[in-house]
């Protein structure tokens, strides 16, 4: 296959990072504290927080975190732990109203100050209502729809997305139906899992009949610059000729979505542990990661479509079709990306150390995704 | 719509000669009736009966003669 890539310099490159990065239960303590902690994290979406007082539970860099809404709009990040004697505060997924320990019944102010402690026994109220006995708070902010929670962030959330905040609010405002929602634990590491999404080569081996059949070749995957740490690109599909009828119809309604009309495959994968993609507008997947260990990872998905404006009864019942057809489509792909990061990781799990491996010159964004978490890594062990 | 226009419309959007639908087809046998036939057929019965079909009902036709029923019955519904 010649290669015509205008965008990468046509030479190998060092893999920087090595077998043991991806299997040493040290590095994955070292990423927590150095990476999970200090960035932030997609949670969810203004739409699960649709009720005053309402709250759904997460899970970021192996903590539970209380998600709420309180008064006028704001949000709250809080862990999940009483301060009184350590009880985990919520159990469910998600609930409403004042946050209330099941254990000895405190119950918690918009602020995570204790609001009422029965049995006190004579002692007074404001001795529970330090800060020591208050819930522990981790910063919440939005970028549009998007939630985003961060234990200690070195910079405020639009700092952190810089240029690619402003395409994510409008995204997230734009879209509609949640079309499915999953999760399940993927047995590799985080990062083979996040480099996998950064570069196409693997298309021809692990997507023949579902990517690959839709990709020009040879495969353009145009990089977004100034978007460090986060890596984003869109790719050209294949030229349509040829549509039938009812498929043009079908893209012109597409071509009505609320959110601006983006070229093929169009991906961000934001540092260290979400990504958003849509393929021609269709389908956008939003996914979020979380170590469980060296070699496991629980993936959160959620796909919708966009609002589309001015939609006929015929047209919603042509949708309703196409929509499913779309789903089946992204869920495939989502599998082969799951069944070949599994396979990576049993090879990592057999690969003796020196075995350097390479970059070619198609997968210079995964150079660039080792690059920021060496940067960041190093950054952690420094402060 | 009479049956004969209603087979040469079919034939038209399933991309047949015309003449090849003639009614007494069953769906399995109609290799071009697939699942872009059958979002076509809904738009097709739209822009010329201005009718919406009804999803179960259409995913319980088995034959020609059922979408015909389909297309011209549901009027009066
Ligand atoms: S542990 Fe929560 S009130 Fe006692
Ligand atoms: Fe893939």
């Amino acid at each position: 296959m010649a290669d015509t890539r205008p965008n990468n310099a046509s030479t190998l490159a060092a893999n920087r990072l090595g077998p043991g990065d991806y299997t040493d239960p040290a590095i994955l303590a070292a990423e927590r504290a150095h990476i999970f902690r200090r960035h932030w994290h997609f949670v969810g979406l203004d739409r699960d927080l649709a009720e005053p007082e309402s709250w759904f539970l997460t899970k970021v860099a192996g903590t539970e975190i209380i998600i709420q809404r309180v008064a006028g709009d704001g949000l709250r990040a809080f862990v999940n732990v009483c301060p009184h004697r350590y009880n985990a505060l919520v159990n469910a997924p998600n609930g409403r109203g004042r946050l209330r320990c099941g254990y000895h019944l405190w119950s918690f102010d918009d602020n995570g100050l204790a609001a009422q402690v029965p049995l006190r026994a004579g002692v007074a109220l404001e001795a529970c209502q330090t800060a020591a006995l208050s819930l522990r708070r981790w910063s919440v902010e939005r970028c549009g729809a998007l939630i985003f929670v961060a234990e200690q962030p070195e910079r405020p959330l639009a700092a952190f997305l810089g240029p690619l905040g402003a395409e994510l609010a409008t995204l997230s405002r734009g879209l509609g139906t949640e079309v499915l929602r999953f999760s399940q634990d993927i047995a590799a590491n985080w990062k083979v899992i996040l480099q996998n999404t950064v570069e196409f080569d693997h298309a021809f081996g692990v997507h023949p009949e579902t990517f690959a059949a839709m990709v020009e070749r040879p495969l353009h995957l145009v990089p977004h610059d100034a978007v460090a740490p986060h890596i984003a690109y869109h790719t050209r599909m294949k030229p349509r000729d040829g549509l039938k009828p009812i498929e043009r119809r079908i893209e012109d309604i597409f071509a009505r979505s609320v959110i601006p009309q983006a070229e093929g495959y169009t991906h961000a994968t934001l540092f260290p542990s979400a990504t958003i993609g849509t393929t021609a507008n269709r389908i956008f997947a939003l996914i979020r990661y979380q170590p469980l260990a060296p070699d496991r990872t629980h993936a959160e998905y959620r796909l919708f479509i966009s609002q589309i404006t001015g939609l006929t009864a015929v047209e919603q019942a042509i949708l309703d079709r196409v929509v499913p057809v779309d789903v089946a489509f992204t869920q495939r792909l989502l599998e082969e990306d799951r069944q070949i990061c599994e396979s990576v990781q049993r090879g990592l799990s057999n690969a003796p150390a020196d075995l350097a491996g390479i970059l070619m010159p198609g997968e210079s964004l995964v150079g660039r995704f080792q690059q920021y978490w060496l940067d960041a890594m190093r950054a952690g062990a420094l402060t | 719509m009479t049956p004969t226009e209603f087979y040469a419309a079919l034939d038209e959007m399933l991309e047949l000669d015309p003449g090849t639908i003639t009614g007494n087809e069953r769906l399995e046998d109609v290799e071009a009736w697939d699942s872009l036939a059958v979002i076509s057929f809904i738009a097709l019965v739209d822009e010329k009966f201005d009718i919406l079909v009804e999803t179960e009902k259409l995913a319980a036709a088995e034959s020609v003669g059922d979408l015909y029923a389909l297309a011209t019955r549901q009027k009066a519904a």
